[in-house]
């Protein structure tokens, strides 16, 4: 039980590679702002970033920041990840839908692992890589621990 | 309702007996099955006019980039149609579709499709490890920046998936621990079958989780191994060994991320749906028609899955299904995976294959020992390629 007590914290990121077509996602990252782009043409919103709208083809997708908020629309517990870098802690990987209604992975941090529950309130935060921050989810407080 | 036929027919079908073979390569597994199936079918070698084969690299073996024309040197055979169509576990399905439309066209007459793999000597941890770590590469811009960096496995995947299926339609970790129960009484008629000790409901529900909610046996096994089909048009059936097995009707789907707004579980289910009833329109049948089947159990809620959308039972009923011992060999109302399936029978990097040559060896009656009686209309379901969402299905009613 001790291990399921403890906070999923993933403890290993590989570094992503960034293309021209992805630099503007990666940079808002560092401003802290997750970009989605929505269409000026059909106005469907998409993810992850890229240079044409996939939904129409026809017209030019702007960026526009998420508000970051949104729930948990899915989530695994990974007890075992084999790769190099990765320990034997386990984590949370999560489909986060965000209040834009676009569906993201990301790892849910900061959760207890008996506590993740679809449907739970999340927010974005942005944590420090070598060259990059990397977009995390983590639970909203509840208001009472707002105080 | 008896199926239509097309002009192709399995004529040859073999399945390697081995589960672990550290002194071989999977080329020479490869060979050695594709020995088998022209054995089976009673043809020559020379014979041979179209080719189809799955890169193994770098799940199960070496074998990577043009792989049908290196496996064709290998072979040393001269085919003049190639095909090595990607959709992961599931590439053997679309083989078969490929092979028959060659043949219905008039472009060759006899095509071989064959599979070797080491996986499991290789010590490959399919399920449980990022791509980027099993290719050596590093984790490309587009799209595993976005989803790699996470974390994800194979399995990871199907956790998710699992987790919003059962939420969205009622399935339980119980109902889906009967699969994998019941592919292993499946397997103990198997003489072949990598694993045939007596399984439990509680022995899969207190084995440990790999990625939640799905357990350990909730994960197909890792083997080595190799099969291989002849697909032959009919004017070459009077040369054969053995009475034929039709091929009736095919289909296949893909599905994928729609941009940031797919809903991965209901599509799951509506990508088989798609594949499933192009096959029973093509062969003008439905799932009534059918006596045993053959669906690919990468993982327990593949099953569930692939029964909802082939119309086997009705969506959000699949965990019902199988709880009820629907799945039985023994008195179950659609006997499937009667061989163990890849749950406890043979499970390399890409299973598709194996779905033909059981499917083969039910209808011609050779299933000594687990023969599902009388056994006329066969079905196989296969959904391959798991990067994340973005799967394939393929789907197959085959008739004597």
């Amino acid at each position: 039980m001790r291990s399921d007590a403890l906070t999923a914290n993933p403890i290993y990121w590989p570094q992503p590679e960034v293309s021209g077509e992805t630099k503007p996602f990666w940079d808002a990252c560092g401003r802290g702002e997750f970009l989605l782009q929505r269409c000026d043409d059909c106005g469907r919103f998409q993810y992850p970033y890229r240079g044409f709208c996939c939904h129409c083809w026809a017209g030019r997708p702007r960026d526009v920041p998420s508000t970051g908020r949104g729930t948990v629309w899915s989530y695994s517990v990974v007890r075992r990840n084999r790769s190099r870098g990765h320990g034997t802690e386990p984590y949370i990987v999560a489909v986060v839908e965000l209040e834009e209604g676009v569906r993201v992975i990301s790892n849910l941090m900061d959760c207890p692992l008996d506590d993740v529950a679809i449907g739970q309130p999340v927010e974005v935060y942005f944590q420090p890589l070598d060259d990059l921050s990397l977009p995390l989810f983590r639970p909203v407080p509840a208001v009472s621990d707002q105080g | 309702m008896t199926p239509t036929k097309t002009r192709a027919a399995i004529a040859g079908a073999y399945e390697h007996p081995t589960r672990f073979a550290p002194d071989k390569s999977e080329w020479l597994l490869m060979a050695e099955a594709c020995q088998g199936a022209i054995r089976d079918a009673g043809l020559r070698p020379e014979q041979i006019d179209a080719f189809f084969t799955s890169a193994t690299a770098p799940e199960g073996g070496w074998l990577g980039a043009c792989a049908s024309v290196m496996a064709a040197d290998y072979l040393n055979i001269h085919p003049r149609f190639i095909d090595e169509t990607d959709v992961g576990g599931a590439s053997f399905g679309y083989y078969v579709n490929r092979a028959v439309m060659g043949i219905e066209a008039g472009l060759f007459k006899c095509a071989l499709i064959a599979y070797g793999a080491t996986t499991r000597s290789l010590g490959v941890n399919v399920g449980t490890v990022r791509y980027d770590d099993l290719t050596g590469q590093r984790i490309s811009p587009m799209p595993d920046a976005f989803e790699q960096v996470y974390g994800t496995t194979v399995t990871s995947f199907m956790g998710l998936l699992t987790q919003r299926y059962m939420h969205d339609y009622g399935l339980t970790s119980e109902q889906l621990a009967h699969v994998a129960v019941t592919m292993r009484e499946h397997a103990a008629l198997n003489p072949d079958a990598a694993h045939r000790k007596p399984l439990t409901v509680e022995d899969v529900l207190s084995s440990p989780v790999i990625a939640s909610p799905l357990h350990k046996f909730d994960c197909c096994i890792i083997s080595d191994g190799a099969a291989a089909l002849l697909v032959v048009h009919r004017d070459l059936l009077p040369e054969c060994a053995k009475p034929p097995v039709w091929l009736a009707g095919f289909g296949e789907s893909i599905m994928h991320h729609e941009g940031g707004l797919g809903d991965w579980a209901a599509e799951s289910r509506e990508m088989v749906r798609r594949a499933c009833r192009q096959a029973f329109d093509m062969a003008g049948v439905g799932p009534a028609d059918i006596d045993t089947a053959m669906i690919y159990d990468a993982f327990t809620v593949n099953v569930v899955i692939d029964l909802e959308g082939a119309g086997f039972c009705g969506v959000g009923e699949g965990g019902a299904f199988v709880a009820d011992g629907g799945l039985k060999l023994d008195g179950g109302s659609l006997p499937t995976n009667p061989d163990g399936g890849g749950l406890s029978s043979n499970h390399p990097g890409r299973r598709g294959i194996f779905l033909f040559v059981e499917a083969t060896r039910q209808l011609r009656g050779e299933a000594d020992g687990r023969q599902v009686p009388g056994a006329e209309t066969a079905m196989c379901t296969a959904t391959g390629a798991a990067f994340l969402a973005r799967r394939g299905s393929a789907a197959h009613i085959l008739t004597r």
